[in-house]
């Protein structure tokens, strides 16, 4: 559960304003993403949740380089469906909570 | 010489006498070298531009002793510089005159070989070889191969995250690590990672390879071994441009074959390796591909299969498969002698290491080209092209007053390349004293002052290696002031506390 209502940055200066002003606070900050695994594990309390879903999006992808650089928020299964289309993955396999526990991972719920 | 090193300390070097008597009581006979004759045998390592004495020498022999000698100098404020075999080719072992050369090299013991878990335990002062000599019976080997396999130590490697011809494949000392004891600045034996892959915790295992002996002193390591593959291949493409030989080694990549080694020289380079040791290279090509495939025969039969259209398409004008071992091993001996065999063309050469992306290859030796006419300094290039990581060797003669500053100010212009290009100032020979005042052409000042926040956790008095990888270090206690300039901090609404 968050205390306030979620941070939602939409620029690497409006986050680092966000961390700064919570490091000051001396406050937490609970960081989500697709929060697909939001219900898993103890709920957190008193905590400021920082959404970043706005940091979508490919920066540079040169599949001859196999190095792919994207924002962090972008999800699992568009990056998969990118690096597929050229004969491509990704060699770790992190589960998917999110057909259990949370939205699919694609769609842009709202917490 | 255009790098300085920090000044020595008087108060340090007058206290010589007592230092040296302090050593004699922790490492007992000959592991004490204070005399100025055997001290010259330490004064340098690969970087041999530079050479400086070190105040003393002292070789332990176990970890306990390790621990006294650092735990010593920590107390009574004396540098200490760790080294393995003295094969840095970024001067990570250079000693300093006020501080204590710490030599690994009596370290040589293989501990333990565990086979159901491709593991072995070795001492840091065993050679890169001697570990694959260690286990090759069983069919085993440990897979990164510096250049310098015959004499540098696993402690070293770790310490420089040392690569290889073959690292394309299987990684970095990084990628081949479970874990290590070390030992810091504090005198405290610690052990960071363990038998597995990732265990629990930070990854401080990561954050100690490839620390050039700033965080602390490797006493044992634990390095991951493997089954030798049942075949290798070779495969040698010459190209009538270097943009053909690059453009294949990105295809070949981007057709999802990872070859066990992706290796190019240019024509200076082919024509001095075939000069020196009559490979068969063709002399008639500006670029000059070695790919090596290893696996099981069928395997290697496949990817051969896949690549030879890809160098076709990409204009190259011969190809060989190796029929047997010894062509194989033909096809390497070239490569292998490529250093020595530019050592010829002159006096001395400098070995520059940078990497870059590979699709930049191209782009980035045509203004190679143009910085070596306008240093009027040749240039060979040997390096790992399947990394994009370049070793462009600048030759010149250090005895023609200047010429070795300005072969420095040319390598100096090649990592400003690298850079440029999206690449990084080095692939696998570390910072060390050679590349330190390049590191804010790749880093911010808060990036530097960061890292320089790891290095305090380590060793709040800065005793461990000075003078290498920081081109400033500030007082671990400044740090925290770092970030204000001008008398502003950031975010100035923010309240403190």
């Amino acid at each position: 559960m968050s205390t306030d209502a979620p941070l939602r940055p939409a620029t690497e200066a409006e986050l680092s304003e966000v961390i700064a002003e919570a490091a000051g606070d001396g406050a937490r900050l609970a960081i989500r993403g697709g929060a697909s695994k939001r219900d898993v594990g103890r709920p957190e309390a008193g905590v400021r949740s920082l959404d970043m879903r706005a940091f979508t999006g490919v920066v540079d992808y040169d599949p001859p380089e196999l190095v792919l650089t994207v924002r962090a928020a972008t999800a699992l299964a568009e990056v998969q469906a990118l690096v597929a289309a050229k004969g491509q993955m990704l060699a770790f396999e992190p589960f998917d909570h999110g057909p259990i526990y949370g939205p699919p991972p694609s769609a842009d719920h709202s917490a | 010489m255009t790098l300085s090193m920090p000044a020595p300390d008087e108060a340090v070097l007058a206290r010589r006498g007592a230092i040296i008597a302090a050593m004699r009581a922790i490492v007992p006979g000959e592991g004490v070298i204070d005399h100025p004759d055997a001290l010259r045998a330490y004064e340098s390592d690969g970087l041999t531009a530079y050479r400086q004495p070190p105040m003393v020498v002292v070789l332990p022999e176990t970890t306990a002793e390790v621990a006294a000698i650092l735990a010593w100098c920590h107390e009574n404020r004396v540098k200490v510089v760790p080294r393995g075999s003295g094969t840095s080719l970024s001067g990570g072992a250079l000693p300093l005159a006020d501080g204590v050369l710490l030599g690994m090299s009596k370290f040589n013991q293989v501990l333990e070989v565990d086979y159901a878990d491709r593991l072995a335990v070795v001492q840091p002062g065993v050679t890169n070889l001697a570990v694959t000599r260690a286990v090759e019976d069983r069919g085993f080997y440990y897979a990164p191969d510096p250049s310098s396999q015959i004499a540098c130590s696993i402690g070293g490697n770790v310490a420089e995250n040392s690569g290889g011809v073959h690292c394309l494949k299987y990684g970095l000392t990084t990628n081949n690590v479970l874990g290590a004891e070390i030992v810091l600045i504090s005198g405290e034996v610690v052990r960071v990672g363990g038998r597995q892959l990732d265990p629990a915790g930070l990854d401080l295992l990561g954050v100690v390879v490839g620390s050039e002996g700033l965080l602390g002193v490797v006493t044992e390591v634990t390095v991951r071994i493997l089954p030798r593959p049942e075949a290798a291949r070779a495969l040698l493409l010459g190209f009538p441009t270097v943009e053909g030989a690059g453009q294949c080694v990105a295809d070949v990549i981007a057709a999802g074959v990872i070859p066990a080694g992706m290796e190019m020289m240019d024509r200076a380079a082919i024509h001095a390796a075939e000069a020196f040791v009559h490979a068969g290279y063709p002399l008639d090509v500006e670029a000059l591909l070695i790919i090596e495939l290893d696996g099981v025969e069928a395997e290697c039969a496949e990817l051969l299969g896949e690549i030879q259209p890809i160098a076709a398409a990409n204009g190259a004008v011969s190809m060989r498969i190796s029929r047997d071992e010894t062509e194989r091993l033909a096809f390497w001996a070239g490569r292998k002698a490529a250093f020595p065999a530019v050592g010829r063309l002159a006096p001395d050469y400098y070995c520059m290491d940078g990497t870059i992306p590979r699709r930049r290859l191209p782009e980035v030796l045509e203004r190679m080209r143009t910085l070596s006419a306008a240093y009027g300094l040749a240039v060979a290039n040997v390096f790992h092209a399947g990394d994009g990581n370049l070793h462009p060797l600048i030759l010149y003669d250090a005895n023609r007053p200047g010429e070795l500053e300005r072969a420095e100010a040319f390598g100096a212009d090649i990592l400003r390349l690298c850079v440029e290009v999206g690449g990084v100032l080095t692939g696998e020979h570390g910072v060390g004293v050679e590349k330190r005042d390049l590191m804010p052409v790749m880093f911010s000042e808060i990036d530097l002052a960061h890292q320089q926040r790891v290095k305090c956790a380590f060793d709040p008095h800065l005793l461990l290696n000075p003078g290498k990888v920081f081109p400033t270090l500030h007082r671990c206690a400044e740090l925290g002031r770092m970030h204000v300039h001008g008398g502003k901090t950031a975010f100035p609404e923010l309240p403190r506390f």
